[in-house]
């Protein structure tokens, strides 16, 4: 496994310092006199977004496969994957804050304090990629070219989500608990679905591993061989396309307002905090990358699309507004 | 000591759409194995599970006596796998994908792997995104070579190879093999070159192994039936007969000489029956075509 960090270290050299960098500079402008310092790091956890579709299109483009040839047991191989996807981004933002902190220190603040902050900070932020890890990951099973089915997995779902539920709904509805209690709670959760991720890593590098394009793969024969009447042709790929991303951003929405009515109802509008804005935009953040990875996806056959009888422009309306003017 | 190198008992993989198996699989040591089915059949699928690259519902494989669940590591220190699907982009250039792999495999012969990257045309400062799909084939093969395995399972390897690619990678394998202690398993669509350099083959069809030993005996056992029929009998498929096509009254059958078809045809009132050998390829299509429209 040694040698495979080491692998992941030399070839993502420049995402390491990028990630070390980020952390350095979060960690010397943490306000170090407010109550709650942490909410200012902690907000890196979305730079996590960013970096794992490629992670997950790199396991599912063959080099998933080639880490199952090699000698090592399929339980080491995924905690390789949870490790270098969630423990090495977390530490190596981690000893960046904690230089930054060191460096904006100066002596106002303890050493003690100073590393209860680093500390706390650090956990958060390794609790969220945690968490990021296990919602990229995806159930078990739902993959179209799944080859994993494991019950205890299937079980821990729902307690993960019952303690996760009740967690939720006592930070909800405490307004007054303190700043503490809320802290707690949120690893508490976090920490629910970071065991899930960690979980599910090694049946989810069994899946990309075993992933093979769809046109080869036999669980893709098709056994009903009725064709539809409806459209075709682009008008089809164009509704395709828009009636998902649209769907993904209505269930996104949808679960941001009933969030936000909610602390509305109980709390009014003076208690949105900077942590409540940057929530919402992480949503919307994680919607977007959920879009660009079907367009990624379509973006793989390019080859195939670009005989298609359309013009290079209206592929690329295609892509980016999901509809072609075919006036164009 | 077992005389098998690769033992596939009661294997089954369960799809949506698609059931693997039960499918019973040996191959003796030192041979090479030809694995020859339809697209879609399962052969990917089976070789992938011996990789652990998905998990079987039930069954059992044994590579060299090893267990490919609970002597995962060992198993894969023996045993190579080449496929086209195996992507060693992420490294870069080939230079950067032998150093990665070969610090895995203590068994890794240098000289040996040089002398491939020549047989080949591979430059370890090409970058692999720019490798044409055979190219990027024959890398896999280098890799898997070059650590000498006991056991190489070669899953298409011939895909995208032009017909002097073909040859070099052909022979290299015979080369690898000619000591006779290196067992091959390969699964390919190229039915005359699993003929002329396989010594043993099985076929699979949706799902199930229909057939498997050593090759001339494989080919000797199944002959082409011509015969024609009186008064308006009609056959049907049935064990060790399997009928291709008909016209009026003359037919045309698969016929498995090791059954008692051929007696039972005369018995029915088969006339002049013409038995006629097969090669490889025609068995094989008859075979795939069994269920289709006659």
């Amino acid at each position: 496994m040694r040698q495979l960090i080491i692998d992941k270290l030399k070839r993502l050299y420049w995402v390491w310092i990028f990630l070390f960098l980020l952390g350095l500079i979060s960690g010397c402008f943490v306000p170090l006199h407010q109550d709650n310092p942490i909410e200012q790091p902690s907000a890196l956890r979305f730079i996590w977004f960013a970096g794992v579709g490629g992670w997950l299109a790199e396991l599912g483009s063959g080099y998933g496969r080639v880490l199952l040839t090699l000698p090592l047991t399929v339980r080491q191989m995924g905690r390789f994957l949870w490790f270098v996807a969630v423990g090495m981004p977390a530490m190596v933002i981690a000893l960046g804050l904690g230089l930054g902190l060191l460096l904006q220190s100066h002596d106002q603040t303890s050493m003690v304090n100073l590393l209860v902050l680093w500390l706390k900070a650090a956990l958060v932020i390794w609790l969220f990629f945690g968490t990021c890890f296990w919602l990229f990951s995806g159930t078990p099973s739902t993959e179209p070219n799944a080859k994993t089915t494991n019950g205890k997995i299937h079980l821990s779902y729902p307690v993960v989500f019952v303690i996760a539920s009740i967690c939720f709904g006592y930070w909800l509805y405490n307004a007054h608990i303190g700043y503490e209690a809320k802290y707690l709670i949120l690893c508490l959760t976090l920490a629910a679905f970071t065991l899930l991720g960690w979980f599910r890593a090694e049946e989810l590098l069994v899946d990309y591993g075993g992933y093979r394009q769809i046109a080869s793969s036999p669980t893709r024969r098709g056994t009903n061989l009725t064709l539809s009447s409806k459209f075709g042709g682009i008008r089809f790929l164009a509704t395709h396309l828009l009636k998902k991303q649209l769907l993904r951003i209505l269930f996104g929405f949808t679960a941001i307002f009933a969030v936000m009515a909610l602390l509305y109802l109980k709390r009014g509008w003076q208690e949105f905090s900077i942590s409540c804005w940057l929530m919402t935009w992480s949503f919307g953040g994680l919607i977007f990358v959920f879009s660009i990875q079907d367009l990624a996806l379509l973006v793989l056959h390019v080859k195939y699309l670009r005989t298609l009888p359309m013009t290079a422009r209206q592929m690329a309306a295609l892509f980016l507004l999901g509809r072609v003017n075919t006036n164009a | 000591m077992n005389t098998n190198a690769i033992e596939i008992r009661g294997l089954v993989k369960n799809y949506p759409n698609f059931t693997l198996g039960p499918v019973d699989l040996t191959v003796p040591r030192g041979a090479i194995y030809g694995l020859i089915g339809p697209n879609g059949a399962g052969k990917t699928t089976a070789i992938d599970l011996i990789f652990s690259m998905g998990r079987n519902d039930a069954g059992t494989i044994r590579i060299l006596g090893l267990d490919h669940r609970a002597d995962e590591v060992a198993l894969k220190q023996r045993a190579a796998y080449v496929s086209p699907e195996l992507n060693f982009q992420v490294w870069g250039n080939i230079g950067k994908a032998i150093r990665f792999v070969r610090g895995f495999y203590p068994t890794w012969n240098d000289a040996y792997c040089l002398s491939l990257m020549k047989a080949f045309h591979l430059d370890p400062d090409e970058k692999i995104v720019t490798l044409s799909f055979g190219a990027k084939t024959k890398l896999s093969l280098l890799l898997a070579l070059s650590r000498e395995p006991e056991v190489l399972i070669l899953d298409e390897p011939t895909t995208g190879l032009d017909a002097i690619s073909k040859q070099q990678v052909f022979a290299e394998l015979l080369k690898a093999v000619e000591d006779g202690h290196r067992t091959v398993l390969v699964s390919s669509h190229g039915l005359t070159d699993i003929e002329r350099f396989a010594d043993h083959v099985g076929m699979i069809k949706q799902g199930k192994l229909l057939f498997e030993g050593r090759m001339d005996e494989v080919v000797d056992r199944f002959r082409l039936a011509e015969f024609f029929s009186v008064n308006g009998t009609t056959f049907a498929t049935r064990p060790g007969l399997t009928i291709l096509k008909h016209t009026e009254n003359r037919w045309r059958a698969l016929l498995d000489q090791t059954t008692d078809a051929q007696s039972w045809l005369q018995a029915q009132g088969a006339r002049d029956i013409s038995l006629t050998k097969l090669t490889l390829e025609d068995l094989f299509v008859a075979l795939a075509k069994e269920d289709e429209e006659i």
